[in-house]
């Protein structure tokens, strides 16, 4: 009986210290050589677990995650479409249209944020918003990992990775590994900055240098191009005052923090693949990329751009977009 | 149960042991440590990264988002880290956590400010010089507008720079002063130029906005939070640590103390497995005893054969194959009832051994007996799971059992036949002899001449003897029968004991012998017991001592040998000094046919018997008897005697009212004489003085007059040598200037003519010894109460105190026609009025013609008995108050008469032949207990109403007495009762009471002046005493509160409490002096 006790309580210890969970960042002794240019070109693939970026592959384009089982995460963020839906809003699984516009998934892992207001700091808080009963997907965790745990080849794959099997956090790590893996790198543009000066045109080139010197810069830089700080919209004209309507996600940061000051801030977005991800804007509002430029030289920066500079700003723009799986989005 | 909680108990200890033995957990540790570092490590790298955006020698925010994502991240696994510690991490560890969690969110929030305003300010200095270029462009280079450009852009530089010495406030002016400027340029000069006061602005505003920023930013808070952290960690490390190596060190002693048990056990169990090897070996060779003896069977529970011997075969003629598996009744008999097994079923199946005698049927038919003992055998819970029988072979016994019983029941019957022969046989020779004795007493009655009378005298003593040996031989067959029984009735020890003494008291008086009865007045009175027994033990010893003695005297003492509870063990010793008895024949005296010589019988007379029936009657009642004798000396016979103290009874006669402190002079030669009567004198708390002879009391009774404490009562013996008592009564009557003390003569022969001459020289009273203490007291009183002078025909005899019975109605029911004139006789003698009936029918004729005061029934009559005619009398009472007092007449001398004749509702019982004291004391008895008692003494104290006994009603009662109770001043009836019914001498009580009660208040009150306590208690004692035995309830509870008082010493209370003594005796005398003036107003009622 005693070795039996002993036994127990030996496995018991064994077990009480879990795993730390090696996130790559911690060991990431990521710094390049310190450019002079303030974007950087999107660094390659990490090295992921293959196993758990292909179940979360699955996962994502798995219809069982959503409350009605016609959706998946893909319905909103198709690979195939820039990596979010073209909708100013994007259309609800329990009826109606979201609030915010779909940001696109490519790239997604490195903003600092998730969401246009910010409030999820990594891609996995953003599923835990999103796997909520009033949550986009229409159900909450519990009844997903029900669903996966009647799926017998989950089950046999989810032990396969994780000691746990299926659990939230399992589900939620082998999405959030399969959305790291989606990066696009080999730009035109990062070519240009790993020193292939042809890769651009002069026009492009002047595009770029143009948005350096309007400012523009100042706010979408680092390796997304953006998606590194809060911004207010309008910062040098009032923006919503303007266009006259006024809804309650234009109050952006300040609907998390409730602090003034934060009024009108959304987070600064990723110009990665602008030239995909239309319409544009925390609300869809705007169509085109021309306009949307536009609109950011007026209210941010206080300038009317001129025709010439605007078109060199948006084919500057257009050299952002970069290749997934090898192929040019 | 204690073995399983003490293992768990060890269990849970060294599993608690191990874990906390596990200590820090190595890997965790490194990790913690690990993370600890890498938070600072990062820290200052995002320090330094913010540094270089500002120095913009980094150009864009990854770096420093990755870095705090980094640190967070750290953090968060510093917070899941703590699992390094176990469970056991410490406030000091969570609390440091706490604040590096805290102020790193500080830190990210001022780094989003930064971010924003760092921002802002790279825009404006991204576009301040292209827009400063653009403004100049369209300006006159030189113009005053175009140096003021160029001017602030140089200062917005410096600032920029870092140049702490240009005014900000100098720089804003000109600035304005530009936008002022503009407002007047036309465009597009004016936005232009607008759009560079703008930029200008910003650059102002936000450049020390970040310098703060920045120096927030890289504070060492974050450094010096994880430092404190770490060190808070070290210290929680090392106490773990070091707890984990002491738990190292428990768990080994206890798995040393474990194994060193182990072994023990282990050593042991090897010598119980030896021992339990060695009791197994023993047990065989018991079963093989046990086999070889008894017959023995083992089956299970329900009785089905599992094992048999060879013997159980051998008897029952089964073979073994028949028998195993078969239920035992294969060998049951018819012989015992259902029941028998049952119980034997009942028992064995509760897990107790039964005993018994079976009787079984071998195969054959034939049947043989066992003794057999059926043994359960019990597993844990105390269920049987097995029995086991072992008999042992009995058929011979019960063969040889069965014959001896068919003699002894032959035998015992014979015995009864024999037994109840004798009873018979003496019932019809005492019937004969009843009318002989009777006859002759009555025939000397009658007068005759002097031969007849002495013949006559011849068949009397004959007639007398012979019925004591029957008697004799009567109760000794009774006694070797095993059928005399003790009876257990009320019975007063005194009266019991003089009315013994009474008629031995002539016998004695005959032989000139001293007949003294002392009885200790300890001796309680009122007792349960025999008295019929007591008596014949006392007769027959008084009677030996009577017998054999020439001289000197004959002395009967009683006195307590031990009382406890409700038993009391009496003593009684007859004394004499007579021949004695020798040693060697002291021992066999008590056996039957045997005195102390065979020549004794010849000489004296008597079966022989008599010592034999009383040593029986002596042990029946729980006591021995011995003799004690030197020949020639005497002899004294000890018996003790077992009896119960009887609490219904009135109590034990009290001491005579108002004689205490009288002094009393005893004159007689006698010295036990002397020595009984002072001991009954001083009991009544007289002061006694004694004389041995007549010469020295006319000197003592002037002594004392002379000494102011004269002699009131003197108490002399009639025989004495010398000077006798009549010779001193005339002397001292004639004394000339003495007090004439009242005088009692003490005469040991009864003489006829005695009487005349006592009341001749006036002498106050005369009683004949033996002197009982009631008889004693009630002359006593009777003397003291007889005014000075009175008439001497107020003679105080015997038999005046005895003779009270009034003139009854009695109606006699008896067929004996010898019997008939016997009683008529006796009864009319003592002045009553006899009815005659025949039998039952004729009774109960003559109770419809007239009423009776008693009816005296025979037992045994013709057409209607005795038990018959009572019962029929009961009948007719019922439903009325009405009880007529019935006597049952019975020549039926063995036991359970009594009861029988109780039992038909008789209330007393006589044995015939008739004795007349015998009658008279049972007419006594019953009509004392049937005559309804005057008004008032019949009702419980109780039940009497309550109304005013004046002052005890109003004032707050003593602790002592119940609160309210209130008391009678008089109760006439229970006075009376108090005095034998006599209301004359209730009278002479009263009238004593009346003349002397000034002298008892004022020894009160003297003894109250002199503030002694012990006094004032004796005197109000003595005054309790006198009215409490006139019934006076009243004053005696105020004098018993006095006593209480005196007794207390509570003197300060004294005088309240006299007051109200004398308030009662205002009340109770007038209420005495009409009770002397005309009994028959008092009497009517209780007077409150």
């Amino acid at each position: 009986m005693l070795l039996v006790v002993i036994g127990i309580a030996w496995i018991w210890q064994d077990n009480r210290i879990g795993e730390p969970a090696e996130n790559p960042l911690a060991d990431m002794m990521w710094m390049e050589t310190l450019s002079s240019e303030p974007i950087d070109p999107i660094p390659a693939v990490e090295a992921l677990e293959r196993g758990k970026v292909e179940l979360g592959a699955r996962l994502f384009h798995d219809v069982a995650l959503s409350r009605d089982g016609t959706w998946s995460c893909a319905t909103c963020h198709g690979l195939g479409s820039g990596g979010t839906d073209h909708l100013p809003h994007p259309v609800l699984v329990k009826g109606g249209h979201g609030n915010y516009n779909t940001p696109t998934v490519f790239n997604s892992g490195m903003n600092y944020r998730q969401f246009w207001d910010g409030r999820a700091v990594s891609l996995e808080d953003q599923m835990d918003d999103h796997f909520r009963k009033e949550g986009m997907m229409g159900v909450g965790w519990n009844e997903v990992v029900a669903r996966l745990r009647a799926d017998a080849r989950y089950v046999a794959s989810f032990k396969a990775l994780y000691r746990n099997g299926v659990q939230a956090e399992s589900i939620r790590d082998a999405i959030a590994v399969f959305e790291r893996s989606l990066t696009t790198p080999n730009s035109r543009f990062d070519r240009y900055l790993r020193g292939d000066k042809n890769a651009l045109t002069a026009v492009e080139r002047q595009g770029y240098q143009l948005f350096k010197n309007y400012g523009c810069v100042s706010c979408h830089h680092g390796r997304l191009v953006g998606g590194n700080m809060m911004e207010e919209i309008g910062e040098r004209r009032d923006y919503f005052k303007d266009r006259g309507f006024e809804k309650d996600i234009d109050l952006g940061r300040y609907n998390q923090t409730g602090i003034e000051r934060d009024k009108y801030h959304f987070k600064v977005p990723g110009l990665r693949n602008v030239a995909l991800t239309a319409p544009y804007f925390h609300d869809g509002s705007v169509a085109t990329l021309e306009q949307a430029v536009v609109l950011m030289g007026r209210y941010q920066l206080g300038v009317e751009l001129p025709a010439e500079h605007l078109d060199a700003i948006v084919a500057f723009l257009n050299t952002l977009t970069g290749e997934y799986g090898g192929k040019p989005l | 149960m204690f073995g399983w909680a003490a293992a768990l108990a060890v269990a849970a200890a060294m599993i608690f042991l191990f874990i906390k033995s596990g200590g820090v957990d190595s890997r965790a540790d490194m990790e913690t440590r690990k993370n600890l570092g890498r938070v600072e490590e990062l820290d200052a790298l995002f320090n330094q990264r913010i540094l270089q955006l500002r120095n913009s020698d980094v150009f864009n925010y990854d770096q420093v988002n990755l870095l705090a994502e980094a640190v967070r991240l750290h953090i968060g696994r510093l917070g899941s880290g703590k699992a390094a510690l176990g469970r056991f991490g410490n406030a000091h560890i969570d609390n440091a956590l706490w604040a590096l969690s805290k102020e790193f969110t500080r830190k990210e929030e001022t780094l989003e400010e930064f971010k924003k305003n760092h921002s802002s300010l790279r825009s404006s200095m991204l576009y301040f010089p292209r827009a400063v270029d653009k403004a100049l462009l369209q300006m006159r280079v030189g113009s005053p507008l175009y140096e003021e450009v160029q001017g602030v852009e140089q200062d917005l530089l410096r600032v920029y720079m870092g140049n702490r010495e240009t005014d900000r406030n100098e720089v804003k002016g000109r600035l304005k002063h530009l936008g002022d400027a503009a407002v007047k340029l036309p465009y597009p000069l004016r936005a232009d130029l607008e759009n560079v006061v703008w930029h200008g602005e910003v650059i102002l505003r936000q450049v020390d906005s970040v310098n703060a920023l920045l120096v927030m930013l890289t504070g060492d808070h974050i450094r010096n939070l994880t430092r404190n952290m770490s060190l808070a960690y070290n210290r929680q490390h090392d106490q773990l640590a070091q707890r984990a190596s002491t738990a190292r060190m428990l768990l080994l002693g206890i798995a040393l103390a474990l194994f060193a048990y182990a072994v023990y056990s282990f050593q042991r169990l090897r010598a119980k497995t030896a021992a339990l090897g060695e009791a197994m070996t023993e047990l065989e060779n018991q079963k093989f005893a046990l086999d070889q003896h008894d017959i023995v069977s083992v089956s299970d529970v329900a009785g089905n054969i599992i094992y048999v011997n060879d013997r159980f075969c051998e008897i029952s003629g089964y073979s073994r194959e028949e028998l195993l598996g078969q239920n035992h009744r294969i060998i049951k008999s018819d012989h015992h009832p259902q029941e028998y097994f049952r119980e034997m079923w009942r028992t064995i199946a509760s897990g107790r051994v039964w005993h018994g005698e079976i009787k079984n049927r071998a195969k054959d038919g034939s049947h043989y007996w066992v003794n057999a003992t059926m043994v359960p055998f019990l597993n844990k819970r105390g269920k049987p799971y097995r029995y086991i029988s072992m008999r042992t072979d009995i058929t011979e016994n019960k063969r040889v059992e069965e014959a001896l019983r068919v003699a002894t029941v032959a035998a015992e019957a014979a015995n009864q036949a024999k037994s109840d022969f004798l009873a018979n046989m003496s019932h019809e020779i005492r019937t004969p002899m009843n009318g002989i004795i009777g006859m002759t007493d009555l025939l000397l009655e009658t007068e005759m001449n002097t031969e007849q009378r002495e013949l006559l005298g011849i068949v009397k003593s004959s007639a007398d003897g012979l019925l004591a040996i029957i008697n004799d031989i009567l109760d000794f067959s009774k006694i070797e029968a095993g059928k005399m029984t003790i009876e257990t009735i009320p019975f007063s020890l005194r009266h019991c004991v003089a009315e013994t003494l009474k008629p031995l008291a002539f016998r004695a008086h005959a032989k000139k012998l001293e007949l003294i009865g002392s009885i200790d007045p300890e001796v309680p009175d009122a007792l349960l017991g025999d008295p019929g027994r007591v008596r014949q033990i006392l007769i027959n010893l008084v009677g030996n001592a009577l017998k054999f003695t020439q001289h000197g005297e004959v002395e009967v003492a009683v006195d307590t040998v031990a009382v406890a509870g409700d038993d009391v063990w009496l003593h009684f010793a007859v004394r004499d000094t007579g021949i004695g008895i020798p040693a060697e024949k002291q021992k066999s005296i008590f056996e039957a046919f045997s005195q102390a010589d065979t020549s004794t019988t010849r000489k004296y007379g008597g079966t022989g018997l008599g010592l034999t029936i009383c040593n029986r009657l002596v042990e029946m009642m729980g006591g021995h008897i011995t003799v004690e004798s030197a020949p020639e000396q005497g002899s004294i016979f000890h018996f003790t005697v077992r009896l119960r103290l009887n609490h219904d009874a009135q109590p034990a006669m009290a001491p005579p009212v108002g004689v205490e402190g009288l002094r009393v002079l005893v004159v007689d030669d006698n010295a036990a004489n002397r020595k009984v009567l002072e001991m009954i004198l001083a009991h009544w708390k007289m002061r006694v003085a004694t004389a041995d002879g007549a010469d020295a009391v006319p000197a003592m009774l002037h002594h004392a007059q002379t000494d102011g404490d004269p002699f009131r009562l003197l108490l002399l013996d009639a025989c004495m040598p010398g000077k006798d008592g009549f010779a001193l009564a005339a002397e001292v009557k004639q004394a000339q200037g003495l007090l004439q003390p009242k005088m009692v003569m003490l005469t040991s022969f009864g003489q006829r003519g005695d009487a005349a001459r006592c009341r001749e020289i006036g002498i106050d009273g005369y009683l004949v010894k033996p002197v009982s203490e009631f008889n004693l007291a009630e002359a006593v009183l009777a003397v003291l109460g007889q005014p000075d002078g009175a008439d001497a025909s107020l003679l105080v005899t015997r038999h005046s105190v005895e003779e009270n019975l009034r003139p009854l109605a009695i109606l006699l029911a008896e067929d004996n026609e010898v019997n008939q004139m016997l009683a008529v006789r006796v009864l009319e003698k003592m002045g009553h009025a006899v009815t005659v009936a025949s039998n039952g029918k004729e009774a109960l004729a003559a109770l419809d013609q007239k009423n009776y005061d008693i009816v005296l029934m025979d037992m045994q009559m013709p057409e209607m008995d005795g038990a018959e005619a009572a019962q029929a009398i009961r009948a007719r009472e019922q439903g009325s108050e009405a009880h007529l007092p019935i006597i049952a007449l019975t020549a039926h001398a063995m036991s359970g008469d009594r009861e029988r004749c109780l039992a038909v509702g008789m209330d007393g019982y006589v044995s015939k032949p008739l004795q007349p004291t015998e009658l008279l004391n049972e007419m006594r008895r019953v009509l004392g207990q049937a005559v309804p008692a005057p008004a008032g003494s019949g009702v419980p104290q109780a039940a009497v109403p309550v109304v005013a006994a004046g002052a005890a009603a109003s004032q707050p009662a003593p602790e002592e007495a119940p609160v309210g109770e209130v008391f009678a001043v008089f109760d006439y009836g229970e006075a009376l009762a108090r005095m034998g019914d006599s209301v004359e001498l209730l009278q002479e009580i009263v009238k004593m009471f009346i003349e002397h009660h000034q002298q008892y208040i004022q020894d009160i009150r003297d003894a109250i002046a002199s503030g002694d306590a012990y006094r004032v208690e004796r005197a109000a004692h003595t005054l309790k005493g006198t009215v409490g035995n006139l019934s006076a309830h009243a004053a005696f509870a105020a004098a018993r509160k006095l006593e209480q008082t005196g007794r207390m010493a509570a003197l300060d209370q004294v005088p309240e409490e006299f007051a109200a003594l004398e308030r009662e005796m205002t009340r109770l005398l007038p209420v005495l002096e009409a009770l002397l003036a005309s009994p028959v107003d008092v009497k009517a009622e209780v007077v409150r």
